[in-house]
């Protein structure tokens, strides 16, 4: 019997066999095999060398995105109430949205300085727009009859919005939520490779123009790690933010 | 057996404007509801059933006349959606508790209400059930045992049957004789479903016309089966003629 | 009969012998430039003073029988040095520090003339601060913010040196990670105290004003050499010849620069896409020659920041040769 999880697994195992062989094959000084990569991460997290760096990083990332998801859902709030200020808002918003943040990290760092105001204000500036669009767009996608319903209920305004139109965009939230957490690793990394003096990045750009490649493998697979960590805590805010939609749809003969 | 007035509609007509124009959608209607009584709307897909049952609900403003109620107080009247418009993200108890929390009522008789309601509509059991998870017949229920949370004098229904099977339409037909039976409250329906309608009501009103306007009134209080056979069969006839006048109106 | 085939076949004979000898002798007499004489040698192209600049200009690796080809667009030694790993590019040139790592790391490749060397008469490396900045020695740079191109680089173990010159340590101080590009702004707009730069952005610094030199290079090293050009280990092993000729066309271009300083700064302004103002020449060793001892200094300030395990006994011959020293 196959269960899910081995299947999952078996993807993964495929990468990694073939990486192995290849880099046995090979031994390449810049390609170390994933069992190196992974005895080595162990070996610096053990030491306590990683750690810092990743809690730095870490720290950063929530940080970073809290700060995104409040000003994101207080602004899409506010632009589906008032929607003069949204028709003022949208074009510099549209034009943002374009434009390639790691182009623009240079003028962060100039602009907010070396270190976590940077890096904080690179997060905002890529987590801010899908949690925005999305929760925007699932404001507009609410079901009208079901405002309809509450207005015949003599639901208030404040009760319509926190029981019909919050629930109702969830989903969409938590889309642009998962895009946005991706989003904020990349840049953060990034920054941190320019103009940091800690983090996972900076523990990368120091081991690679060092050449302890082994050591620059392990950092990225920290990184895989804690991507995949923030995907599971996302799944898990929806399993219970969306308990509905757990349950299948009941057919009646 | 009919009791005192409930509602009453003067006149009552709406209007949109569109930037194609304005569009008339209910022409000057007037009629009388009473406690004790099912009133039935029938009439073809755009007359103006829906918007007249929004008028009655105080869903929406006429354009002009007047609407006068009985009993003014909130959640004195209750509407059942087409489609239930249950809030698939609330459990079929949270669903009921809607109407009661934004009426100020505490936790405790809340539930209480909510679960006495949905027993009401055969549904004990089943209060954590989401909408999802209910049949379209359950989620029916749902939507009027919602409407009756607050124990309202008047209960709107908009196409109350369409998307039930037989069975469960006969169900909700049941539903609402046990509702109107104590006298004290009035159910109104829109519905195109001719025969449930005369099969169920005790007045049907046929709304014809674009823009719709009330035509014709049959009372099908105490009458039998053959009777209400033929009634039927006028309703089916008049519908039709005014199509057939209506299509001729046009291409003229 | 016969002899009168036979000496038209002589004839034809000798007429062709002589069109083909014609014909193989030709291009040799023309130029050595010619393709069947040029070795490729593809140069990592790093956006820094160079005399190749001038030598392509001036066609001098032509003249040495190599085909010069710039190769890439590197923002760094070790990305050079990762390129030639791969076996992209040939040769280029590297701060030592750099090329210990790389050895050390494995990557074959080795050090074969001078590249950039200070000099107390030619300082290259220099640090700088606000001309308003508190900061007027070694001493009050403890809790500042050290801008440093890389981390394994001359510039990081220069400051190091002059830290602990000092009393000062690593950690008294944050070193942030930045390119030099960008340095002198963010000393501008005061995100970092000290900035740690070469020509042209010293010079443009120093021109424009606002700042001044806190120390130079020279001031905690002497006369030290810190960069080489490297070749992939393959070529100096195989193939010395195309090295040495690349030298040759190197060392050629490192005369004509001292000879004609105002033109050579002109070609070099126009390949590094910089105003004249800004390029200023550069000193070399004698003949560019590859200094040992220089090499080793840096290993020995790299094992004792603990960037090289005491127990690896990499020398200064692993890392550099001086095979193509000219005496």
């Amino acid at each position: 019997m196959i269960s899910r999880w081995m299947l999952r697994a078996t993807g993964l195992l495929l990468l990694g066999t073939s990486w192995e062989v290849f880099a046995r094959l090979h031994s390449a000084a810049y390609l170390p095999a994933p069992t190196a990569v992974f005895a080595r991460l162990a070996a610096l997290l053990a030491d306590g060398t990683l750690i810092a760096d990743g809690k730095t990083s870490v720290a950063a990332l929530l940080e970073g995105l809290a700060l995104a998801n409040v000003l994101a859902i207080v602004a899409a709030v506010v632009c589906r109430r008032f929607y003069p200020v949204w028709l003022a808002f949208e074009p510099v918003v549209e034009s943002v949205r374009g434009l390639p943040p790691l182009a623009l990290l240079p003028a962060f760092l100039l602009l907010f300085g070396i270190g976590l105001e940077s890096e904080l204000a690179m997060i905002l500036w890529v987590a801010w727009p899908p949690i925005f669009v999305n929760v925007m767009h699932g404001v507009k996608e609410v079901d009208p009859r079901l405002v309809e319903a509450a207005r015949s209920m003599n639901a208030s305004d404040v009760k319509i919005f926190r029981d019909v139109i919050a629930p109702s965009t969830i989903p969409y939230y938590i889309a642009g939520l998962r895009l946005a957490a991706g989003a904020s690793l990349l840049v953060l990394v990034a920054a941190e490779m320019l103009g940091a003096s800690s983090g996972i990045g900076y523990f990368i750009l120091e081991t690679s123009q060092s050449f302890h490649i082994t050591d620059t493998y392990a950092a990225v697979a920290l990184l895989g790690v804690i991507g995949i960590t923030m995907s599971v805590v996302i799944d898990r805010i929806a399993w219970l933010c969306l308990p509905w939609r757990r349950v299948a749809k009941y057919e009646w003969e | 057996m009919k009791g005192h007035l409930t509602l009453r509609l003067d006149g009552v007509a709406k209007q949109y404007a569109l930037p194609s124009g304005t569009v008339e959608a209910l022409a000057p209607c007037s009629f009388e509801a009473y406690a004790g009584e099912i009133v039935a709307i029938v009439g073809e897909s755009g007359a103006g059933k829906s918007t007249l049952l929004r008028i009655a609900a105080g869903l929406l403003e006429p354009t002009s006349g007047r609407v006068g109620i009985m009993n003014a107080l909130p959640g004195s009247r209750g509407m059942v959606f087409q489609g239930y418009a249950l809030f698939p993200w609330r459990h079929a108890l949270g669903n009921v508790m809607f109407p009661l929390e934004a009426a100020g009522v505490i936790k405790g008789e809340r539930v209480a209400r909510a679960r006495e309601v949905l027993a009401w509509v055969g549904l004990a059991g089943r209060e954590y059930a989401y909408p999802g998870e209910l049949s379209g017949g359950m989620c029916q229920r749902v939507a009027i045992a919602r409407a009756l949370a607050t124990d309202p004098t008047l209960l709107l229904l908009d196409e109350p049957t369409a998307a039930l099977d037989v069975r469960n339409a006969a169900e909700i037909g049941r539903l609402m004789r046990a509702v109107v039976a104590d006298g004290d409250r009035t159910v109104i329906i829109a519905t195109h479903d001719i025969d449930r309608a005369v099969a169920l009501a005790d007045r049907v009103l046929v709304l014809c016309g674009r823009p719709g306007s009330i035509v014709s009134t049959f009372v099908t209080e105490n009458m039998g089966p053959a009777e209400r056979l033929a009634d039927r069969q006028a309703i089916v006839a008049i519908i039709e003629s005014q199509s057939r006048a209506a299509t001729i109106a046009r291409s003229a | 009969m016969w002899h009168f085939f036979s000496r038209r076949v002589c004839q034809a004979t000798q007429w062709v012998s002589c069109a083909a000898i014609i014909v193989a002798v030709a291009p040799a007499t023309t130029s050595p430039s010619h393709a069947q004489t040029l070795s490729v040698v593809r140069y990592g192209h790093f956006r820094v003073y160079d005399p190749v600049y001038v030598g392509l200009a001036k066609g001098f690796f032509r003249d040495a029988g190599v085909d010069l080809q710039l190769t890439g667009n590197f923002t760094s030694g070790p990305q050079e040095l990762q390129a030639a790993a791969s076996g992209d590019v040939d040769a280029g040139n590297v701060a030592i520090t750099g090329l210990i790592n790389a050895v050390r790391a494995g990557i074959p490749v080795t050090g074969v003339a001078d590249s950039q060397s200070e000099f107390a008469a030619a300082p290259l490396m220099q640090w700088l601060v606000l001309a308003d900045s508190p900061v007027r020695s070694g001493r009050e740079l403890a809790g500042k913010v050290i801008a440093t191109n890389s981390l394994s680089g001359s510039f990081y173990y220069t400051a190091l040196r002059y830290l602990r010159a000092n009393g000062l340590s690593k950690s008294d101080v944050r070193f942030i990670v930045m390119p030099m590009e960008h340095q002198v702004e963010a000393l501008r707009l005061r995100r970092v105290d000290v900035v740690g730069v070469i020509d042209p952005y010293s010079v443009a610094a120093l021109q424009e004003g606002g700042v001044r030199v806190l120390f130079r290079g020279a001031d905690v090293l002497g006369d030290r050499q810190f960069s080489l050009i490297f070749f992939r280990g393959a070529l100096v092993r195989d193939r010395p010849d195309i090295v040495k000729r690349m030298l040759r066309g190197y060392r050629d271009s490192i005369e004509y620069i001292r000879a004609h300083p105002a033109e050579s700064a002109r070609l070099m302004s126009s390949a590094l896409d910089l105003p004249a103002s800004v390029v200023v020449h550069h000193q070399f060793t004698p003949s560019a020659n590859v200094r040992l001892s220089d090499v080793q200094f840096w290993i020995d300030a790299m094992r004792g920041n603990g960037d090289l395990s005491t127990s690896d006994s990499l020398s200064a011959r692993d890392v550099a040769t001086d095979v193509f020293n000219l005496r």
